[in-house]
């Protein structure tokens, strides 16, 4: 019967990985309604989760189209596409999620007991992280007058961000979805012939496991996302690859579901809209942590299986010249996506990210930038309700 | 590595952990009575009753269930519930470390701890 969940989660999972804008916490908050509870539904949504977390990349990689955990996928991603590597860059989040949640199932003790014995030092010190990353933002440029440039990014997104606090997908597609593509329509039409095989140096399962750090940071610090997460880590990390960030991009994004259960059950407190739907439905008892590790492995197997097929499915829609048209095509989905999901507040929010995301691409500053409209946000929570 | 050496270590992990789940998975709670519970030191079950009386302390709420034997549960959260309600409750028999710990001023009574409450 358990497995009948666990599969049923994964079916769920991969078919909401594939549509833009539907996150996990979407289905939780449905869930949450459900009198369903108990191991069954602990097995529905951990494996609706992890198998999730495989799929999403492929919108992301293939149109474009960032979700909730994937928008700084999408530059590196968009670079291996006009390679003609998509399918490679699936291959490398899904190897860095694979990496992260088999390691993370043997961590997952140790960082239980580490949780459960420093939770409170490790709140204390989330702001001074956030800081930091804001001044490496402006660090990271070279002369005064971008300096200067990205100050007025941070202050223009975080106001972005506070406005429009629930808007979070619209947000995150103007800024990494519809400017990147709007910006690209100037450029010459490319051949996307992509490849069908993919290689992988086993070396970035290393980049994998510093890709864990992160994803145990999300699933501590409250506010902080699996985005903001890559994006601190790689302004501290001095190797840019494309390939090595993406297989850490991929286990932030595991491992910060797998990390958020665990957290769930040490410290008592939901991280996610889906451990707080989960955190209802499931009985605290001795064995629960294990039946959890167990279901998530087997569903990021699927996961991964899942991923690798549909991008060679996607692949097959990519044979073809990619033209203008289906540049075009790719911003109306997103058009149509969030006027779906966010209706008129979140189209309005989408048209100031974009204007944003447009002129970072224009004043050749890093778009990673408009992340601190989800950092000053958390930075405010932090400062003026933790402390 | 090549994508087709991902693929079979995926099937390799979802089969591994399919037959690792089949083997040792068994469900948690199964329907019982108050009298079964009381018998048996550290075992659960789903046990099925009407409410007699409520204590509700705080974040807490404890009450006694009648299912033709009484018995006193523990539920560490709040719950709408009142006298005479019909609930489903998921319950262990490990009170006598809740009685000790949490209650030690009052008479020693065996209680019920709940995993979950559910008006009928």
């Amino acid at each position: 019967m358990i497995l009948l969940w666990c599969l049923l989660g994964a079916g769920i999972g991969l078919i909401a990985g594939l549509i833009p804008g539907l996150h996990s916490n979407n289905i939780a908050v449905i869930l949450a309604a459900t009198p369903f509870f108990g191991k069954e539904i602990t097995a529905f949504m951990l494996s609706l989760c992890i198998t999730q977390a495989f799929t999403e990349f492929i919108p992301a990689v293939f149109i474009g189209a960032p979700g909730e955990n994937t928008f700084e996928s999408i530059l590196p991603a968009h670079r291996m596409l006009m390679q003609g590597k998509a399918f490679e860059a699936i291959c490398l989040t899904t190897t860095g999620a694979l990496t992260a949640v088999i390691a993370g199932s043997l961590l997952t003790p140790l960082f239980f007991m580490f949780i459960e014995q420093n939770s409170q030092q490790i709140i204390a010190i989330t702001p001074i992280v956030l800081i930091a990353a804001l001044i490496m933002f402006i660090a990271g440029e070279q002369t005064i007058k971008k300096k200067l440039v990205v100050i007025f990014v941070i202050i223009a997104a975080a106001s972005q961000g506070i406005l429009f606090k629930e808007q979070v997908f619209p947000l995150i597609t103007g800024y990494f979805g519809i400017a990147g593509t709007l910006y690209s329509l100037k450029e010459k039409p490319f051949n996307a012939k992509q490849n069908t095989n993919a290689e992988i140096n086993p070396k970035i399962i290393l980049d994998s496991l510093i890709g864990i750090t992160g994803g145990a940071i999300v699933s501590i610090m409250p506010g902080i996302g699996s985005n903001t997460a890559a994006g601190i880590i790689n302004l501290f990390r001095k190797t840019k690859s494309t390939e090595k960030y993406l297989a850490m991009l991929g286990a932030i994004n595991a491992s910060n579901f797998f990390f958020s259960y665990a957290t769930m059950l040490a410290l008592d407190k939901a991280r996610n809209g889906t451990m707080l739907a989960l955190q209802e439905k499931i009985f605290h008892t001795t064995d629960t942590l294990f039946l959890g590790t167990i279901i998530m492995v087997t569903s990021a197997g699927i996961g991964g299986l899942a991923a690798i097929i549909l991008a060679k499915k996607a692949i097959i829609l990519f044979e073809e010249k990619v033209t203008q048209k289906m540049s075009i095509a790719t911003i109306i989905l997103m058009i149509i996506l969030v006027g779906f999901f966010n209706g008129i507040t979140g189209l309005t929010a989408m048209v100031f990210a974009t204007s944003l995301g447009l002129f970072t691409i224009i004043s050749g500053i890093r778009r990673s930038t408009c992340m601190s409209s989800l950092i000053v946000p958390v930075l405010f929570f932090y400062v003026f309700t933790l402390i | 590595m090549n994508d087709k050496t991902l693929s079979k270590i995926c099937l390799t992990i979802t089969l591994t952990g399919m037959l690792f789940l089949a083997l040792t998975y068994k469900p948690e709670f199964e329907e019982t009575t108050v009298s079964n519970l009381i018998q048996k030191e550290n075992s659960k079950g789903i046990i099925f009753g009407k409410i007699e009386s409520i204590i509700k302390t705080g974040q807490t709420t404890i009450f006694i269930l009648n299912d033709s034997n009484k018995v006193l549960i523990y539920y560490p959260k709040t719950i709408e519930i009142e006298e005479n309600d019909f609930v489903k409750v998921y319950a262990e028999n490990n009170s006598k470390e809740i009685t000790e710990e949490k209650y030690s001023s009052k008479k020693k009574e065996l209680m019920l701890f709940a995993y979950k409450v559910i008006k009928e």
